[in-house]
């Protein structure tokens, strides 16, 4: 079903909204939440917990995009479960090595005041990379994909996503220092 | 909440725009032939095409005889047309409908094309395999020596020489394939690979997307261009270096390693509206006509995305020189640098402003893929530059910074196909040209570095500077 047609079944408050959206969507949350918890169970919650969450927020919310809106959702309820989880018992999950690359772009000693501020100068610098790198960034960052599953989803080898990771998150922590964020 | 935390948890928030979408990427459309690690290619068998070892022939390579050779044709000074690229959307304007009884190139329906491109594909489709075996084999950067020319090119302003090159530094490119050329013969630019079956095919394929039929072949082989061989190539005389068709309107050459050469015995005299010459040429009438043309020869070409192009630069008579290109682009980045450097078409006119010639070539059709190797940034190749580590070797105190004037990332087609950083360093002080014939004109000479991490590489050339060996 497009998602149009999904979104409109939430306004009507129809149950078949969330029959439709976990046919259409599972597999891709699922994904999401995995990549965050390595725990199956734990993964399948979070996704039953997106589409209790996409219910009681359609409407007023009318997403442009539904696949995002809901990757969303589930990316935040995994995180917050891993935080809660402490997966460090677990062993490395990838949570912990994006944290610890991602320290890399900014300081440990200054907090980084404005959210709205590091949002938008994020996005900006998003919106200047090259599409490759960009793509690169999002799929470790934002989906927090291994670096297998990137390399092989993008026919490349390990090696040169670790490489254009690393450099971009030198030009990103370089692109804060300009703008005078958190470092 | 630590400030890493708070980075992941804000780019969660990013906007949807930039979130892609969750889904393997294709693979190019090509099918993948190429063999990964040691043996044959496989693309040989399929009759695949190496291509003549030759480099771009826009830049003069720094080998041969010392004395300066004229790379273009003597003109008329004119004021420095900027040179421009259009891909295929450029829109063409109708033929001029006054010009009449003056052949021209034909129109090929989207039926012929695309029976063009089933039944007589003139180059095997190919796919850029991933290695991610972490053992990748040393190569070495030894320049393939012979060809002629000074390697520098004339300008007024290096703004005059522009190229619609795919790299740039912003691309952040972290690796880049490398490939084994497996055409090389280190024979002063004689490259030997195919079969005379599969260049006589290939000949046939050539016609057939012109719409004509081979009357006639003759072969050439490597007795026949080298009287006294090389002791290691004293069994191989008998490979095939070359096989020429003729048609009864062109004449077809196919090179050992897969460049094509089709020459048309009548000139194609294009209509009134296009102006195709070295030398008489703007820069929107290059553009508008080099893209007609591209689009007159599809068939021939068959490019998925063509993208045409051209660029000037002077001789030592201070005249400028326009060539025309087309070439395959991709959206993938490393793709289109790839096709951009390796698989492209150099159009001529004649001095009528006639066309007549067209050479092309598909290099990594006749390659084998070695993997993508780790390279250096381009703020680490200046620094070994600024050294003197660069080919031709220089001393350190040769090059200062200010000199610089231009660099890009290209590929050489030497032993292996490999990328180097090229720089365009001002030499008009030192130029070989003296003054008075100079003028106004700035000499850039050419310099390279090999893009590859050092890790991989054996010897770096180290070159005396003498061109005559």
């Amino acid at each position: 079903m497009e998602d149009n047609n999904i979104i409109e079944l939430y306004f009507q408050r129809s149950e078949a909204a969330i029959a439709e959206t976990q046919r259409k969507y599972s597999g891709y949350c699922g994904t999401i939440a995995r990549n965050i918890l390595h725990s199956a169970e734990d993964a399948e919650e979070c996704v039953n917990d997106t589409w209790s969450k996409a219910w009681n927020s359609i409407p007023p919310n009318r997403p442009n995009k539904l696949s995002v809106y809901l990757g969303r959702i589930t990316r935040g309820l995994a995180i917050d479960k891993y935080r809660k989880c402490n997966t460090k018992k677990r062993g490395r999950g990838e949570v912990k090595l994006c944290l610890d690359e991602l320290a890399e772009c900014v300081s440990t000693s200054q907090s980084i005041a404005d959210d709205y501020i590091l949002k938008e100068a994020i996005e900006r610098f998003l919106r200047e990379l090259k599409c490759d790198a960009a793509e690169l960034f999002m799929l470790r960052y934002w989906y927090m994909q291994p670096i297998k599953a990137i390399a092989k989803s993008r026919h490349i080898s390990e090696g040169a996503v670790k490489m254009q990771l690393q450099r971009t998150r030198a030009a990103l922590r370089h692109f804060l220092e300009t703008e005078g964020i958190g470092i | 909440m630590k400030n890493n935390e708070k980075l992941l948890n804000i780019i969660g928030d990013m906007d949807e725009q930039l979130i892609p979408e969750l889904t393997h990427r294709k693979k190019s459309k090509r099918p993948a032939i190429f063999a990964v690690g040691g043996g044959v290619c496989a693309a040989a068998l399929m009759g695949a095409i190496v291509l003549h070892g030759i480099n771009r022939p826009d830049i003069p390579t720094s080998t041969g005889d010392v004395t300066l050779e004229i790379t273009s044709s003597i003109q008329d000074n004119t004021e420095p047309p900027k040179p421009t690229a259009t891909n295929s959307s450029t829109t063409i304007p109708p033929d001029d409908p006054d010009v009449s009884g003056e052949s021209s190139l034909p129109i090929i329906s989207d039926e012929e094309y695309a029976k063009i491109l089933e039944e007589h594909r003139i180059y095997p489709e190919y796919e850029l395999p991933t290695k991610t075996d972490a053992n990748l084999p040393h190569i070495t950067t030894e320049f393939q020596q012979g060809g002629m020319g000074y390697g520098a090119i004339w300008v007024y302003d290096i703004s005059e020489y522009d190229t619609p090159n795919p790299w740039s530094e912003a691309a952040q490119l972290s690796a880049l394939p490398v490939f084994k050329n497996l055409s090389y013969t280190g024979l002063g630019g004689i490259s030997i690979y195919l079969t005379e079956e599969q260049m006589l095919t290939m000949a046939e394929n050539v016609a057939s997307s012109l719409g004509m039929t081979v009357e006639s072949t003759e072969t050439e082989k490597l007795s026949d261009i080298m009287r006294v061989p090389p002791p290691e190539y004293a069994d191989k005389v008998h490979l095939v270096y070359r096989v020429v068709a003729e048609c009864s309107e062109v004449t077809i050459n196919i090179y050992g390693d897969g460049e094509i050469t089709v020459e048309f015995k009548e000139p194609v005299r294009l209509p009134g509206n296009y102006s195709f010459t070295h030398h008489d040429t703007s820069d929107e009438q290059g553009e508008l006509t080099i893209a007609y043309i591209a689009e007159r020869l599809r068939g021939l070409l068959q490019y998925d995305e063509p993208v045409s192009y051209t660029n000037t630069d002077r001789d030592i008579y201070q005249r400028q020189g326009r060539r025309y290109y087309v070439y395959d682009s991709s959206d993938d980045i490393i793709q289109d640098i790839l096709n951009y450097n390796l698989k492209f078409a150099w159009i001529s006119p004649n001095d009528d402003g006639e066309f007549w010639h067209i050479r092309m070539c598909d290099v990594l059709t006749c390659s084998e893929y070695l993997g993508d190797y780790p390279i250096i940034t381009e703020a680490e190749a200046r620094e070994l530059l600024l050294n003197g580590n660069c080919i031709p070797a220089v001393s350190s105190e040769s090059i200062e910074e200010k000199d610089i004037a231009k660099v890009e990332l290209i590929y050489r087609r030497d032993e292996y196909i490999q990328p180097y950083y090229r720089y365009y360093v001002d030499t008009t002080d030192s130029s070989l040209l003296d003054a008075e014939r100079r003028g106004d004109m700035k000499e850039y000479c050419l310099y390279y570095v090999p893009a590859v991490s050092s890790e991989y590489l054996e010897d770096i050339t180290v070159w005396d500077g003498v061109f005559n060996k």
